[in-house]
């Protein structure tokens, strides 16, 4: 009876594994479904598909501002007569390049490139004063540019010309009365109907260079020689390693003319009006 | 005791006939197709790890023993083969085969491995094609296991629908192409062939299991077409290919119960944004004109309108117009998908979509599905087949109404 159950057994155990499909394919596979015919009966609701059935002619419409450019901002500059040290002047715009990026590497002075009378041209700084000029001149010339010469022509000084005159020594200007009613400006025009001498700093303009010297001495002694010969402010500033002696402060060119007509006339023939 | 007897000999009779049939039944052999494998304008290699014999006019050689890799350099007036100790000359009119002679030998070429022969001719460019010759079903190995996964077990029932789907549009091919060089390409122009590396035991199976079997409709192989994910609606082929136009090719909702048959594809419901500056890109690339950036003298207001003109039965989108700045275009098909090309580069799956704008400058286009949704969907096959459906359900009863299939060797 045992064997019997054994054998029946086995063999059921051996017609499990027998299964020739599971040999085959090496894949055990148990179906949750069988095979069936599948009919739909209603369509499976979906907002996406619906909502391009209900709306099939979408559209979208996106907009944006352009803005037109700002206008480019004014010159923080002025432009001055005064003087600049000229390296180069060629017809080869390649080379211009070249000077002005070797030149820009060796100095902390502006460099400009100008294109002009079909010539490109290198010029150093923006020197109101010649001796400024000069003194590049000579830095440049150590340096190896030996064709570098001063060139007089208009310079870009800042718009504020304060720091163009912010060396000149000048008297503090006195404190505008308490009770007066009158505004800043019409308090500079009654000044200078006065007293051109007595102009506020920031509206000195134009003074006259007489005389550039290397010797302090000299220069005190001129300063002091103009004011007796013209009657007129007189005083010398140091300037690199030159004294500059300077008589006048004005305003208004014309005023400043006047004068320089003056000392010009009167044994400084070299004098000139500087900004 | 003559009880048990019989019961054993019962047992035994039914053991006897339970005893699998290892012996391999002799098979009709399958024709061989024609794979390019490429058109190269340069010197190459292939690596033989077999003995392959070249067949010239005068004698045959044979390769693979010493030397195993011989180079191949089209010339001006027909190419050239040659190793390190020889150098055949042929002229353009020349086609050469390198002849396998070993059933389990393979050749390397451009870093895939390949079973059968290799063919090489000449184009009408000047370049040389590549062909390599083998076996349909060997071909079908390594084409099901790239274009569907195979790595889950549940998937077999939906690789032996691949199969049959990939074998019915070989044999049409090589039907159609029969007169010229090559049968197939081994690209998306016709089905990926990835060689022997890509080939993977369950799709092997799925192919062996279905050996010789194709799909057809009206005593004629049936035009087969496959995509990624429906969406949940199928399209017909004629709105995408107006020359196909069969009856079990039309728009219908793809469910499989209450649900929709490829729902848990990742591309089921996608959704991409395009900014106006990145619309603005697109024009730029295309029309050479950005918008965005032209310089104005006044404030002008900049328009991007898209609309849907026309949607297929499906609800595809079959044709839109796109106006931008001073540009309208008509975009068809699939102009549409390229044309709306997101940033990193993929454009957009399919046509099934609609747009929206959701501020001012952000377009938003959701969508469902990816591909041309013509045939069977690849996703829904797999959910199909994980869920215990046959093969021939999904083809016969869910996909290709209306087919039949049939063994044709």
């Amino acid at each position: 009876m045992i064997l019997k159950y054994l054998l029946l057994c086995i063999s059921g155990l051996l017609l499990f594994y027998c299964n020739p499909k599971t040999i085959l394919t090496g894949v055990t596979h148990t179906s949750d479904v069988d095979s069936v015919l599948f009919y739909q009966q209603n369509p499976v609701a979906d907002p996406f598909l619906d909502g391009i059935q209900s709306n099939p002619g979408n559209s979208a419409r996106l907009t944006t501002l352009l803005l037109p450019p700002p206008p480019p901002p004014p010159p923080d500059y002025r432009e001055i007569e005064g003087f600049r040290v000229q390296l180069f002047a060629g017809t080869d715009s390649t080379s211009a390049l070249t000077v002005q990026n070797k030149v820009n590497n060796d100095i902390d002075d502006p460099v400009y490139l100008i294109h002009e009378g079909g010539l490109f041209k290198i010029q150093v700084g923006d020197y109101p004063y010649r001796i400024d000029a000069d003194n590049m001149k000579l830095t440049l010339n150590t340096r190896g540019y030996d064709g570098a010469w001063v060139a007089k022509r208009k310079i870009h000084v800042p718009r504020d010309s304060s720091s163009v005159d912010s060396s000149i020594a000048v008297t503090p200007s006195p404190p505008p009365p308490p009770d007066s009613e009158q505004t800043p400006q019409q308090d500079i025009v009654s000044n200078h109907t006065t007293d051109s001498t007595s102009v506020q700093t920031s509206e000195i303009k134009f003074k006259i260079q007489v005389i550039a010297t290397s010797d302090e001495l000299k220069a005190q002694q001129m300063e002091l020689d103009l004011e007796k010969q013209f009657a007129v402010d007189a005083y010398y500033k140091k300037a690199g390693d030159v004294y500059k002696v300077f008589i006048g402060q004005f305003q208004s060119r014309p005023d400043a003319e006047v004068l320089l007509k003056q000392v010009r006339e009167n044994g400084f023939p070299d004098a000139w009006l500087v900004y | 005791m003559s009880k048990l007897n019989i019961l054993i000999l019962t047992i035994f009779i039914l053991l006897v006939g339970c005893i699998p049939q290892i012996k391999e039944a002799a098979l009709t052999p399958a024709p061989e197709i024609r794979v390019l494998l490429d058109s190269i304008s340069k010197k190459d290699s292939i690596i033989f790890n077999s003995v392959y014999a070249l067949k010239a006019e005068e004698a045959n050689y044979e390769f693979g023993k010493n030397n195993r890799r011989i180079y191949i350099e089209p010339l001006e007036s027909g190419y050239r083969i040659f190793n390190e100790n020889r150098i055949f000359k042929f002229t353009k009119d020349d086609n050469i085969s390198f002849k396998c002679k070993d059933d389990d030998g393979f050749f390397n070429f451009q870093g895939k491995r390949y079973k059968g022969d290799i063919l090489i001719s000449l184009t009408a460019k000047k370049d040389l094609d590549l062909i390599n010759r083998l076996d349909l079903e060997n071909y079908l190995e390594s084409v099901v296991p790239v274009e569907m996964p195979s790595q889950k077990s549940g998937y077999y029932e939906a690789l032996k629908a691949q199969a049959i789907c990939a074998r019915t549009y070989a044999i049409k091919k090589m039907d159609e192409r029969k007169d010229q060089p090559f049968d197939v390409y081994d690209d998306h122009r016709d089905q990926v062939y990835g060689g022997l590396k890509s080939q993977t035991t369950l799709a092997s199976n799925a192919v062996k299991e279905t050996r010789g079997d194709v799909m057809m409709y009206d005593n004629k192989l049936a035009d087969v077409f496959y995509h990624s994910t429906s969406g949940g609606m199928l399209e017909s082929a004629e709105n995408v290919w107006p020359n196909y136009n069969q009856p079990y090719l039309k728009s219908k909702q793809d469910a499989i119960g209450r649900k929709f048959a490829d729902e848990n594809s990742p591309y089921f419901r996608w959704s991409d944004t395009l900014s106006i500056d990145e619309l603005d890109a697109i024009f730029n690339k295309q029309f050479n004109k950005s918008f965005l950036n032209k310089i104005v003298q006044d404030t002008t207001e900049l328009v991007f309108e898209a609309k849907v003109l026309k949607r297929t039965s499906s609800g595809r989108v079959a044709e839109m117009q796109v106006s931008f700045g001073d540009t309208t275009i008509n975009l068809q098909g699939y102009e549409i998908r390229n044309f709306f090309t997101v940033p990193q580069g993929r454009s957009l799956p399919s046509t099934l979509f609609t747009i929206k704008a959701s501020s001012d400058s952000l377009l938003v286009i959701n969508g469902g599905g990816f591909g041309h949704g013509v045939g069977m969907s690849q996703f829904g096959a797999m959910n199909m087949s994980e869920k215990g459906f046959k093969y021939y359900d999904i083809l016969v009863n869910k996909y290709f109404i209306g087919t039949y299939l049939k063994k044709v060797y």
